[in-house]
C-alpha cells in the first residue's frame, strides 16, 4: 500500500515538472525581450520615479520587460569595462558623450541613427544635444536630457548689496565677486579641485571667450591667447572663493550656497532643494547665463546624456527602440524629467519642452523663469573637447579632469594662467604622441 | 629499504597513497585553496598578463608588449616618480609616527590607575570607527570656513585669515599623515600593551635594586622585550600604509595638484578614469615589488635577530 503511494506520489510529481517545463517553454517561446538598462542617478527619489514610468511602459508592452539597475558615477567605469570584458554589458546605458566615446574606441558600441531620426522627426530634437555623438559617420547614442550650467545666485544678498543683475560682462562677476567677500563669506563659490565639475565651470569661461581645445582640424589650441584670458580670469575669480576650493568634492559647493555661505555657484541647480531652502527663509535664490568679454559669445558647459547600446542583437535593438522612443513621448519625458530632479535634467526635444506633464510639476512652476533659461542656454551649450569631431584623446583630458587640474594649479599659485595653458596644451600633445 | 622509504616519500609529496586522516585533511582544505586560487592567484597572473600584454576589454586581439608598460613608468612619466615619492613620504612619515605614539600611549596604558582598563577599552575607538566615517568627520573639523578646528582658533584669538589644512600645498600631506596616524596608533599601542604586560615583572624589580633608572630599564628590559611584536609592526604598518587608498582617496582625491597622489590614487586613477589597464597593471606590480622588498627586509632582521 505504501510502496503504491509512494509510486503515485513519484508519478505526480514527475508530471507537474514536466507541465512546469512544458508551460516555462511556451512562456519562452512568447519571447519577452528583458532588458538591463543602467543609469548612474541612484538616490531613492529618482529610482524611483523613473521606476514609476518603467512600470507603465512594462504594462503597455508586455513583450519587453524593462530593468534599470542604478550605478554611481565612482563605479560606472570599471563595473562598465568588467561588464564588456565579462561579454555582459547592459543593453542600455545612459552615459555622457566621453564616456560612450571612450566605450565606442574599443568597438563596444552599436550606432543608433535610426533611433535618433525617428526621434527627431516626431519630436524635433534641439542639435546641440545630438552633436556630441555624431562622428565616424555616425550617431553612437539617444541624446535622453540635457544638463546645462546656469550662474546663480543669493538674489536676496545681491539686492542688499545693491548688485544689479544680469551680469553683462566678466568684469561685473568680478566686482560682484570682490564686494560680497567679506565676514568669512565669499563672493565666488567655484571649485579648483580635480573633478569634472571644475572642468564644468572653467569651460563656461572657455566657452563664452572662445577658447577652445582643438580647432576644426583638430590641432590643440589649449594655449592660445584666448585661452590665457580665460585661466587668467578664473585665476582673478578664486581670489574671492574659499580657500579650501582645491579639495571640494561634488555637493560641497551647492551645500554651502544654501548654508549662504558663498554667493555665487556655476551648476546644474537641483531646484527642489532650492525650494526646501527658501522655506527656511534662505536666499532666494535666481540664475543667470554665464557672462562672457567684450567680443566673446553666449555658451555654457553643457551635457547631452545619451542612451549608449551594447546589444548587436536585432530583437533587442527593437525593443530598445521602442522603450526609448517611449521615454522621449512628450507626456513620459515630461513627467520622467520633471520628477527626477527639476532644473538638473532638462528635456531636449521642442515637444517635451512644450509638455503639460513638464510645466505641471511643482518646482518647475516655481521656478519657470530659471528652467526657461535653461532651455534657452541649452541651445548655446557646449561640451570640451567636443565643439568638432571629437578626438580620441578627449578621454583622457575627461579622464584626468586636466581643466580641473589647470584650475588648481592656478589656485595653489604654482603656476601662472600663461604657464598653465602651456603645460595643458603640452599635456594634450604628449598624450596623443602616447596614442599613437 | 632506503628506496621503499623514497618511494613512500615521492608518494607522499604528490600525494598519492595518503592515510584516511591525511587525505580528510586535504579534502577540507581543499575548498580554502580554490577560494585563494580564485581571489588570489588568479588575478595576480591576470595583472602580470595585463602587464606584458595589450588587449581591449571586449576584444580579442592580443599583442605582446613586452617590458614597453614599465619602460614608459620607469623612463617617461614624471607623475610616477612623483607618486612613487609621496607614497615614501607618506609610508615613512605614518609608520615612524605610529611607532612613536603607539609606543607611547602602551607605556602610559601600562600603569595602574583607576579606570585603567576602561581607558584601554576607549582607545581602541579610532581603529575600530568606520574609516569612512572618521574621513569625513575629520574633513569637515578642519574645513577652513566652517570647521570648528579654525573656528574656535579664530575665537581664541589665534589665528587670522585660514590655515587651509587640505587646500595647502605645504600642510596637506602632514594633515593626512596626522590623520591617519590617529586613526591606527591604537591599534598599535594595544598590540604593544599585550606584550609589555607580559615582560615578568621580577626584571623591572631586579633592575631597580640594581639602581637602574626609568630610561635605563625601559631601553634595556622594555624595549628588547618588544623586538619581535614591534618588528611585526613595522612589517604591517609599512606594507598596509605604502598599499593604503581610502583615507587619502575620501580626503583629498589625490590633490591639491598631485601633491597627495600616491602610487596607489595612481594605479586608480590610470585604470579607472583613463582606463589604462596595462600602465597600471605595471604600476601594480612595481608596488608588489616594493612591498616585497619591506617584507624581505624585515624578514631577514626577524630571523638575525631569532640567530
Amino acid at each position: 500500500m505504501k510502496k503504491i503511494f509512494q509510486k503515485k506520489l513519484l508519478l505526480t510529481l514527475v508530471i507537474t515538472i514536466l507541465l512546469f517545463a512544458l508551460l516555462s517553454g511556451i512562456g519562452a517561446s512568447k519571447e519577452t525581450v528583458e532588458l538591463v538598462l543602467w543609469h548612474q542617478e541612484s538616490p531613492p527619489r529618482r529610482v524611483e520615479a523613473f521606476q514609476k514610468i518603467i512600470d507603465r511602459f512594462n504594462t503597455e508592452h508586455p513583450e519587453i520587460q524593462v530593468k534599470q539597475a542604478p550605478q554611481s558615477w565612482g563605479e560606472i567605469y570599471p563595473k562598465l569595462y568588467a561588464s564588456i570584458e565579462a561579454g555582459n554589458p547592459p543593453d542600455i546605458l545612459f552615459s555622457i558623450p566621453d564616456l560612450t566615446m571612450a566605450m565606442k574606441v574599443i568597438g563596444a558600441v552599436t550606432p543608433v541613427e535610426d533611433i535618433v531620426n525617428e526621434i527627431e522627426s516626431k519630436y524635433d530634437m534641439v542639435d546641440s544635444q545630438i552633436a556630441p555623438y555624431e562622428y565616424d559617420d555616425h550617431i553612437w547614442a539617444v541624446p535622453m536630457w540635457g544638463m546645462t550650467h546656469l550662474l546663480c545666485f543669493n538674489e536676496g544678498v545681491f539686492d542688499e548689496e545693491g548688485i544689479s543683475y544680469p551680469f553683462n560682462s566678466w568684469n561685473e562677476l568680478l566686482e560682484a565677486g570682490k564686494k560680497l567677500t567679506k565676514d568669512g563669506k565669499f563672493g565666488i563659490g567655484f571649485p579648483a579641485s580635480q573633478l569634472m565639475m571644475t572642468d564644468q565651470n572653467v569651460y563656461n569661461y572657455m566657452v563664452t571667450n572662445n577658447c577652445e581645445i582643438f580647432d576644426k582640424d583638430g590641432n590643440v589650441t589649449l594655449d592660445s591667447q584666448k585661452c590665457v584670458e580665460s585661466f587668467a580670469f578664473y585665476d582673478q575669480l578664486l581670489d574671492y572663493a574659499p580657500p579650501d576650493v582645491v579639495t571640494w568634492f561634488w555637493g560641497d559647493s551647492e551645500m554651502l550656497f544654501l548654508a549662504e555661505n558663498i554667493y555665487t555657484i556655476q551648476l546644474f541647480p537641483s531646484l527642489a532643494e532650492w525650494m526646501k531652502a527658501e522655506k527656511e527663509d534662505k536666499g532666494p535664490f535666481n540664475c543667470m547665463t554665464i557672462p562672457y568679454p567684450e567680443g566673446g559669445r553666449d555658451g555654457a558647459a553643457s551635457y547631452s546624456n545619451g542612451a549608449t547600446v551594447f546589444t548587436k542583437d536585432p530583437v533587442r535593438l527593437e525593443a530598445i527602440k521602442t522603450f526609448l522612443i517611449y521615454l522621449h513621448k512628450p507626456d513620459v519625458n515630461g513627467e520622467w524629467l520633471s520628477n527626477w530632479d527639476a532644473g538638473v535634467y532638462l528635456p531636449i526635444t521642442k515637444a517635451s519642452m512644450e509638455s503639460e506633464t513638464f510645466w505641471s510639476n511643482e518646482v518647475v512652476k516655481y521656478y519657470e523663469d530659471i528652467v526657461k533659461l535653461q532651455f534657452a542656454a541649452t541651445e548655446d551649450g557646449k561640451l570640451f573637447g567636443f565643439e568638432y569631431a571629437p578626438q580620441p584623446v578627449i578621454g583622457k583630458i575627461a579622464g584626468e579632469n586636466l581643466l580641473g587640474q589647470m584650475a588648481g594649479r592656478l589656485a595653489v599659485d604654482q603656476m601662472t594662467a600663461e604657464e598653465v595653458v602651456k603645460w595643458g596644451a603640452d599635456m594634450i600633445r604628449a598624450w596623443q604622441e602616447e596614442m599613437k | 629499504m632506503v628506496t621503499e622509504k623514497l618511494n613512500i616519500q615521492i608518494k607522499r609529496k604528490f600525494l598519492i597513497d595518503l592515510t584516511k586522516n591525511e587525505k580528510l585533511g586535504l579534502l577540507l582544505v581543499t575548498p580554502l585553496l580554490i577560494w585563494l586560487i580564485l581571489v588570489l592567484l588568479y588575478p595576480f597572473i591576470y595583472v602580470i598578463f595585463l602587464s606584458l600584454f595589450k588587449r581591449d576589454p571586449g576584444s580579442s586581439i592580443i599583442q605582446f608588449k613586452g617590458l614597453i608598460y614599465f619602460y614608459n613608468l620607469l623612463f617617461k612619466d614624471d607623475i610616477f616618480w612623483h607618486s612613487l615619492l609621496r607614497s615614501l613620504y607618506w609610508t615613512s612619515g605614518n609608520v615612524l609616527v605610529q611607532f612613536f605614539f603607539g609606543i607611547l600611549v602602551a607605556l602610559l596604558l601600562r600603569q595602574k590607575f583607576r579606570g585603567a582598563s576602561f581607558v584601554r577599552l576607549w582607545t581602541i575607538v579610532p581603529w575600530i570607527t568606520p574609516v569612512v566615517v572618521v574621513i569625513l568627520v575629520w574633513r569637515w573639523m578642519i574645513n577652513p570656513t566652517l570647521g570648528i578646528v579654525e573656528s574656535l582658533l579664530r575665537q581664541a584669538g589665534f589665528l587670522q585669515g585660514y590655515l587651509n589644512l587640505l587646500g595647502n600645498i605645504k600642510t596637506v600631506m602632514i594633515t593626512l599623515i596626522g590623520i591617519h596616524t590617529w586613526r591606527f596608533f591604537p591599534f598599535v599601542s594595544i598590540i604593544v600593551l599585550g606584550r609589555m604586560l607580559g615582560i615578568p615583572e621580577e626584571l623591572y624589580e631586579a633592575a631597580k635594586v640594581d639602581g637602574a633608572s626609568s630610561l635605563q630599564r625601559f631601553l634595556h628590559i622594555t624595549l628588547p622585550q618588544l623586538r619581535g611584536v614591534l618588528l611585526t609592526f613595522l612589517m604591517l604598518a609599512t606594507v598596509w600604509t605604502f598599499t593604503s587608498f581610502d583615507t587619502i582617496f575620501i580626503m583629498t582625491g589625490g590633490g591639491p595638484v598631485d601633491v597627495t597622489t600616491t602610487l596607489p590614487i595612481l594605479v586608480y586613477r590610470r585604470a579607472f578614469r583613463t582606463f589604462q589597464l596595462n600602465e597600471a597593471a605595471a604600476l601594480s606590480l612595481i608596488m608588489f615589488l616594493f612591498t616585497s622588498i619591506f617584507m624581505a627586509i624585515y624578514i631577514k632582521l626577524g630571523v638575525e635577530r631569532d640567530d
